[in-house]
């Protein structure tokens, strides 16, 4: 499929996409103009409130957007009102300074004319003042609106739509065309909106007053849905992350699976959680030993149709390197089922949270399940223990060398934060990682790819996944699965512990009912 | 009438003006003269209010300024700078009607008024009037500052350097037009230069500012013939000569002749016998300081 085809075949959504993304970056320019114009004309009256004043909007500009949007869902939940309260304050900063710039540089002379003639102050202003730094303050507004397009693209990270929505789920699917059907109309939305300020601006004198009527009918029309759509009652919804909404293995299919209908909104994952939290959303989808689920006291609904295919971790070595060094299997075998999920979970929270060292973390962990974990090995090195590049990863590696340092006399190395399971597994098929931890699910379903019929067959067993990927692996690689660590990191769905507790809410069967018993009204 | 009655202006400690007591007669032009920060500035400017004074009053006609609101008081008074101050968003036309539209006057009116005003300036109003002011040269940007001015029909004019940034041809010009224009609209007129044959050529009196304090007030004869004081004397020194040529008009010292332009333009511009016009000037110098 071309990229023009792909643009036609999904031409409504990217049209419908647009006019969001015109009214959020509209609506803000607005009221940043009615905002940052008044201010900037009160500091030319008042030097002194000038610098701290100006100091404030260069502040709020140079907060990261996700950040900014993070301190908003606090405030103002998810959805459109805080999208367009960001986007107000990033366009505040160059038409506040444009104007205060545009009317402090006009001559002193021309002002004393005025003045002198018998000009009152408001008419110095409106007769004097504004229009001759109209230029520069129509340049602000110009600047402000390419700004705020650019900026606007995030809104779809908490759930405000806007063609970012193309331009993010592509990323995330990895789907250039999506991309592009997002970025070109966002670009040229971009250059659309500068020219038409650009031709109001050589028009000023005949354009600007009615060309501001029309925008703020127009706005006012916008505002009053939107703002009524947010106050309405809304019913029980879902927040996910874009990837997990498109995945077969994601929301999709587990819908299909449980026959149940939700509505939802995408969310942008480190988002998703405090929108979860602050009660924008009543249910997220994420993993089950995310250390965030401790951290925002959260309970996992249990998949009781095991929808989710099973990620048991386990240590992958190397046949050569076991073959080489028989206390390894021996050492590592001292873990097995050791890890429980919230055990897990606990470790992932110390280290994202709680900010402590990986090392660290592992270690007191074994400490606490009656390991050794103080013998260091010294002389060359025996063994490489690889990591993929997250935090879950960096744990388990260093557990894997604490135990084998101590339970064997080999030495070990640790080569941590490979950027992706392609990666790693070239460094381990050219001998220059010797074992990982790696999840029975990822094994399956990225690196041995069987075909639909066997897929089928063991998806929903454990035990048939982890022999199955064992004797593959084994047979394709020369690689072999030690036993299973004990959890499992697969996708879940997740709620508020008070919210599963008043609701009796148990499995994603329980929430099923829940959902049909309720399925025209309100949030729990 | 103007009436300035002791009036002082203090920044911080220092005194600019200092105790200036005079009298502007209706119809007068008084051109107040002196170096830079003698305080004559300031002193124009607290007669329209732009700058407020700490003590004395200041009278129109019998009518203290501070009784009337400053803005009206403003309205009513013409107010020329230097560099013109035209609004450079406006129109020639939108410039001058300024202080009309304020003053909510028939546009038919107005009309004919800046017409009036702008061919005694030597301006074709059809060819200026829907032009912006940086369109025309610094003389004509002058010449609209002028009838900006006077397109209100004020009580009085007041005018601070108002050709001190013209080229000295372009300056005479537009001060010879302005001087014709004083002629035709016999507005009271308020200049302040630096510029002492230029005060001598438009004032009808002098008012010489030195430090914030009058030094001596009236006619350019009186001032260089019978000055007050040793700063009077000193600061007429420098240009004496041509001063007195300004001062004088030819037709005080020959009696045939009509022009009244000063000896000095007469000189210049009929060639005539510098002998005896010179014989004459100097005989009535002697006999003027003498009286």
């Amino acid at each position: 499929m071309s990229f023009f085809e792909f643009f036609i075949k999904n031409f409504s959504e990217v049209l419908s996409q647009t006019f969001e993304h015109i009214e959020l970056t509209l609506i803000s320019l607005f009221f940043a103009s009615l905002v940052g114009i008044s201010t900037g004309i009160l500091l030319t009256r008042s030097q002194k409130l000038s610098r701290p004043v100006i100091g404030f909007v260069n502040i709020i500009q140079t907060i990261p957007s996700i950040a900014l949007l993070g301190f908003l869902i606090p405030l103002f939940g998810i959805g459109v009102v805080p999208a367009i309260i960001a986007l107000f304050l990033y366009a505040l900063l160059p038409i506040v300074r444009n104007t205060f710039t545009g009317i402090s540089e006009i001559d002193g002379a021309i002002i004393e004319a005025a003045k002198g003639m018998g000009m009152t102050n408001s008419q110095i202003l409106s007769r004097v003042e504004i229009p001759l730094a109209l230029p520069m303050i129509f340049a602000g507004l110009r600047t402000a609106s390419v700004i705020n397009v650019g900026v606007a693209t995030l809104s779809a990270f908490i759930a405000a739509g806007g063609l970012g929505e193309f331009i993010f789920r592509g990323i995330q699917l990895n789907n250039t065309y999506m991309i592009f059907a997002g970025a070109i109309p966002a670009s040229l939305l971009a250059v659309f909106f500068d020219s038409v300020l650009g031709i109001i601006q050589r028009n000023s004198k005949r354009a600007v007053k009615p060309f501001l009527v029309f925008i703020g009918i127009i706005l006012l029309f916008y505002a009053g849905r939107d703002f009524q759509i947010a106050d309405e009652e809304r019913s029980f919804r879902g927040g996910f992350p874009i990837e997990f909404i498109e995945r077969e293995d994601g929301l999709k299919g587990l819908l299909k699976e449980y026959n149940m209908e939700m509505d939802y909104v995408e969310l942008e994952i480190g988002l998703m959680y405090k929108s979860l939290q602050n009660g924008d959303v009543d249910v997220v989808g994420g993993f089950s030993t995310d250390g965030r689920i401790q951290a925002y006291n959260l309970a996992v609904l249990e998949d009781n149709r095991n929808f989710f295919p099973p990620y048991f971790a386990a240590p992958m070595v190397r046949q050569q390197a076991l073959e080489e060094y028989p206390g390894l299997r021996s050492a590592l075998d001292k873990i097995a089922g050791q890890i429980s999920d919230s055990a897990m979970i606990k470790m992932n929270y110390e280290v994202d949270e709680l900010k402590k060292q990986p090392e660290e973390v592992a270690k007191s962990f074994l400490r606490a399940q009656g390991f050794k974990v103080d013998r260091i090995n010294e002389g060359s090195v025996d063994v490489v223990i690889g990591s993929k590049a997250f935090t879950e990863n960096y744990i388990l590696a260093h557990i894997f060398s604490i135990i084998i340092e101590n339970y064997s006399g080999i030495n070990t190395e640790l080569k941590l934060g490979f950027g992706g399971t392609k990666l790693i597994m070239d460094a381990m098929k050219i001998g220059e990682v010797d074992l990982y931890p790696e999840y029975t699910g990822t094994a399956l379903l990225v690196l041995l790819k069987p075909d639909e019929d066997k897929l089928e067959d063991i998806i929903k067993d454990r035990a048939k996944v982890f022999n199955y990927v064992k004797e593959s692996s084994l047979k394709e690689f020369g690689f072999e699965w030690l036993d299973e660590l004990g959890f499992n990191n697969t996708h879940v769905l997740m709620m508020r512990k008070k919210d599963t507790q008043s609701l009796s809410l148990k499995t994603i069967g329980d929430l099923r009912e829940y959902l049909e018993e309720n399925s025209n009204n309100s949030n729990p | 009438m103007i009436d300035l009655r002791g009036v002082s202006k203090y920044y911080g400690d220092a005194k600019v003006v200092d105790d200036v007591s005079l009298r502007i007669e209706a119809g007068e032009t008084l051109v107040l003269l002196g170096t830079s920060g003698s305080g004559k500035t300031t002193l124009l400017k607290m007669i329209n209010r732009l700058v407020e004074y700490e003590e004395g009053s200041i009278h129109f006609d019998q009518l203290d300024i501070k009784d009337v609101d400053a803005v009206q008081h403003r309205r009513s008074i013409g107010y020329v700078i230097q560099n013109s101050g035209l609004f450079p968003h406006m129109t020639i036309k939108e410039n001058v009607s300024v202080v009309p539209r304020l003053l909510k006057k028939e546009p038919a009116e107005t009309n004919k008024k800046i017409n009036t005003l702008l061919s005694l300036l030597k301006l074709e109003p059809q060819e200026v009037l829907h032009r912006f002011p940086h369109e025309l040269s610094g003389g004509q940007q002058q010449r609209i500052g002028i009838a900006r001015g006077l397109a209100g029909d004020p009580v009085a004019l007041l005018m601070d350097e108002p050709f001190g940034a013209l080229d000295p041809i372009t300056r005479k010009e537009v001060r010879n037009d302005f001087k014709e224009l004083l002629k035709d609209q016999k507005t009271t007129t308020i200049i302040v230069t630096h510029d002492v044959l230029e005060a001598i050529e438009l004032a009808d009196r002098i008012c010489l500012l030195d430090f914030g304090r009058i030094q001596q007030i009236g006619t350019s004869k009186e001032l260089l013939f019978h000055p007050g004081n040793e700063f009077v004397n000193d600061f007429f020194q420098s240009d004496r000569f041509q001063a007195e040529l300004t001062a004088i008009k030819i037709n005080e010292i020959q009696k045939e002749v009509e022009q009244t332009s000063s000896v000095l333009e007469y000189l210049k511009e009929a060639g005539v016998d510098q002998s005896t016009v010179m014989d004459s000037f100097y005989e009535y110098k002697t006999n003027f300081i003498a009286h």
